[in-house]
C-alpha cells in the first residue's frame, strides 16, 4: 500500500471510520435481509442451496472419508466402553426376537394363503438408492445432512429416507450430485405417522430437540411409553408403516425417540416410491409391517 | 522474475485468513458423529473469524465475515444470512476491541471469546425463535457454546502457529 501524505490520511482516516460504520451496518442489514427472503422464497433458496452443494460435494465427499474412519474408530472405542451393557441388552433382545421370528413365519404363511385366496398381487417392492452422508447442519438451528447423491441418481423432492432401523428424515432440496435431507428432528419436519397399535393418526413436528412431539393425537388415543410409531402414508409421498420411533414421554406432551441415532449417520438410503403405482387405501398394496413389538411384553 | 514470484506467494499468503476459516467451514460441516452426543457442532467459522479479526483485520475484511457466513448457510441447511450476520457480528466486536486484546495474554483472550460468543448465540436463538414464533429449544444452544469455548484454544494455537509460520508483518493486503 503506498503511503499517503499526512494531510491526506488525517482527510481519510475519519472518512474510513465512518464508510466502515456504514458497511458494518449495510452488512448486518443485508444478513437480516437475506434470513427473511430465505422465508419467504423457498424455490430461490433451495435453487441457491442445490448449486453451492453441487459444486462443493467433491470436496465434501473427500473430506468425509477420513472422518467416516476416526468416526468408526470413535465408535470401536465406544462399543468396548459399554460391551457388557450392549451384551446383556442384546441377550435379551436376541431372546425376544426369536419368538418374533417365529410369529413372522407364521404370518408369512398365513398372508401368502390370504393372498392367493384373494387373487392379489405380489407386494411392489422399493427399490432404494444409498447414498454417503457428507455433510450435517453443524449448528443448533438445523438438523440436517447432505447425500452424496443427487438427481443423477434419481433422487426427487419429498422421498423418504431411510437409515438402519426406520425413518430419519425426507429429501428437502436437489442438486445434480447431491441432495440436502431434512432430519425428522428439524424444526421444519412435520410428519404424518400413527401409533403401531391401533392406528390413531397423527402428526411428527420436530422441534430441534432429540425427541420430537407427537401433535393432533386424537383423544381416543391412549399412548404409552414403549409405543411405536411409524409412518401412515398420509399425503401420498411414501409408503405407511416406515418404522420411525418409541414413545418416550407422555407427560407434558408426547415425545417419540427416533429409532434411528441420527448423530451418527453413515450411509442412508433414499426410497424410490412412486405414488401414482399404489393406491395407499388398497390394504394389499400395503407393506407387510415388521416392526420390533412394544417393550414390556 | 523473482520479484513477480515473491508477489505471487504475498498475495497468496495474503489470502490464508480467508483460507483456513473456509477450511474451517468445511471441517464444521463434515459428519462427526460423537457417540451419546446431538448433531451440535462447535462453531469453527466463528473462532476463526474472531482470531483473525484481531490478529489481521487486514486481511479479514467485513466482506469476507460475510461471505464465509454465507457460504456456510448455504451449506448448512439453515435459514441464509444468520451466520453471515452471527460473522459479522464476531468480526466488529474483535475489530473494535483489537487494541485491548492485541498485547495481551491467551487468557484474556479466551475470556473476550466467551464474551462474544456468550452475546452472539443467543441473539441468534432470539433471531430463531421470532421467525418460528415459539420459543426454541436452549439445551443445543448451550452445548454449542460449551463445545465452541472448550475447543477455542486448540483452533487458537493452530491459527497462530499458521499466522507465525506465514504471514509476518510484511504481508500486507
Amino acid at each position: 500500500m503506498a503511503r499517503r501524505s499526512g494531510r491526506s490520511a488525517w482527510i481519510a482516516a475519519p472518512f474510513r471510520a465512518l464508510l466502515q460504520r456504514f458497511a458494518f451496518l449495510l452488512l448486518l442489514a443485508t444478513a437480516i435481509g437475506l434470513v427473511l427472503v430465505s422465508r419467504i422464497d423457498r424455490p430461490l433458496v433451495e435453487r441457491a442451496r442445490a448449486l453451492v452443494a453441487d459444486i462443493v460435494e467433491p470436496v465434501l465427499s473427500t473430506v468425509a472419508q477420513p472422518v467416516a474412519a476416526v468416526n468408526a474408530a470413535v465408535g470401536w472405542v465406544d462399543d468396548i466402553l459399554f460391551v457388557h451393557e450392549e451384551n446383556f441388552r442384546l441377550r435379551t433382545e436376541n431372546a425376544r426376537l426369536l419368538q418374533w421370528q417365529e410369529v413372522a413365519r407364521r404370518l408369512e404363511q398365513d398372508n401368502a394363503a390370504l393372498r392367493r385366496l384373494l387373487a392379489a398381487g405380489p407386494d411392489l417392492s422399493q427399490t432404494y438408492v444409498t447414498g454417503r452422508v457428507i455433510a450435517d447442519g453443524g449448528g443448533s438451528f438445523v438438523r440436517t445432512a447432505l447425500l452424496n447423491v443427487g438427481a443423477k441418481d434419481g433422487i426427487r423432492k419429498g422421498q423418504a429416507v431411510i437409515g438402519e432401523g426406520g425413518y430419519v428424515g425426507r429429501v428437502a432440496e436437489v442438486g445434480q450430485r447431491a441432495a440436502r435431507i431434512l432430519l425428522l428432528t428439524d424444526l421444519n419436519s412435520r410428519l404424518p405417522v400413527m401409533l403401531q397399535d391401533g392406528g390413531h393418526r397423527a402428526v411428527l413436528a420436530g422441534d430441534n430437540s432429540p425427541f420430537p412431539r407427537l401433535e393432533y393425537l386424537s383423544g381416543a388415543a391412549k399412548p404409552a411409553i414403549g409405543m411405536q410409531v411409524v409412518t401412515s402414508g398420509d399425503g401420498g409421498q411414501f409408503p405407511a408403516n416406515i418404522p420411525v420411533g418409541e414413545i418416550v414421554e407422555i407427560e407434558g406432551g408426547v415425545r417419540v425417540r427416533p429409532l434411528v441415532d441420527l448423530g451418527r449417520l453413515g450411509f442412508l438410503r433414499v426410497m424410490q416410491f412412486d405414488e401414482t403405482r399404489i393406491d395407499a387405501e388398497d390394504p394389499a398394496a400395503q407393506v407387510l409391517p415388521l416392526a420390533p413389538p412394544p417393550k414390556g411384553q | 522474475m523473482s520479484a513477480l514470484l515473491r508477489q505471487t506467494s504475498r498475495r497468496i499468503r495474503a489470502l490464508l485468513p480467508i483460507l483456513s476459516s473456509l477450511a474451517l467451514v468445511l471441517f464444521s460441516l463434515a459428519p462427526v458423529g460423537l457417540p451419546h452426543f446431538d448433531s451440535v457442532g462447535p462453531a469453527f467459522a466463528l473462532m476463526a473469524v474472531f482470531y483473525w479479526s484481531i490478529f489481521r483485520s487486514d486481511l479479514m475484511t467485513m466482506l469476507g465475515a460475510f461471505a464465509i457466513g454465507l457460504l456456510l448457510d448455504l451449506l448448512s441447511g439453515g435459514p441464509i444470512g444468520l451466520n453471515a450476520l452471527v460473522l459479522v457480528l464476531a468480526h466488529e466486536l474483535g475489530v473494535s476491541q483489537r487494541r485491548v486484546f492485541l498485547g495481551s495474554s491467551f487468557l484474556v483472550n479466551w475470556a473476550a471469546f466467551a464474551l462474544v460468543i456468550g452475546v452472539v448465540l443467543p441473539i441468534c436463538w432470539l433471531l430463531m425463535s421470532l421467525l418460528h414464533w415459539e420459543l426454541l429449544p436452549m439445551l443445543p444452544l448451550m452445548t454449542q457454546l460449551l463445545l465452541s469455548l472448550a475447543l477455542y484454544p486448540v483452533i487458537y494455537w493452530m491459527l497462530s502457529r499458521l499466522e507465525r509460520r506465514w504471514l509476518r508483518a510484511s504481508v500486507t493486503a
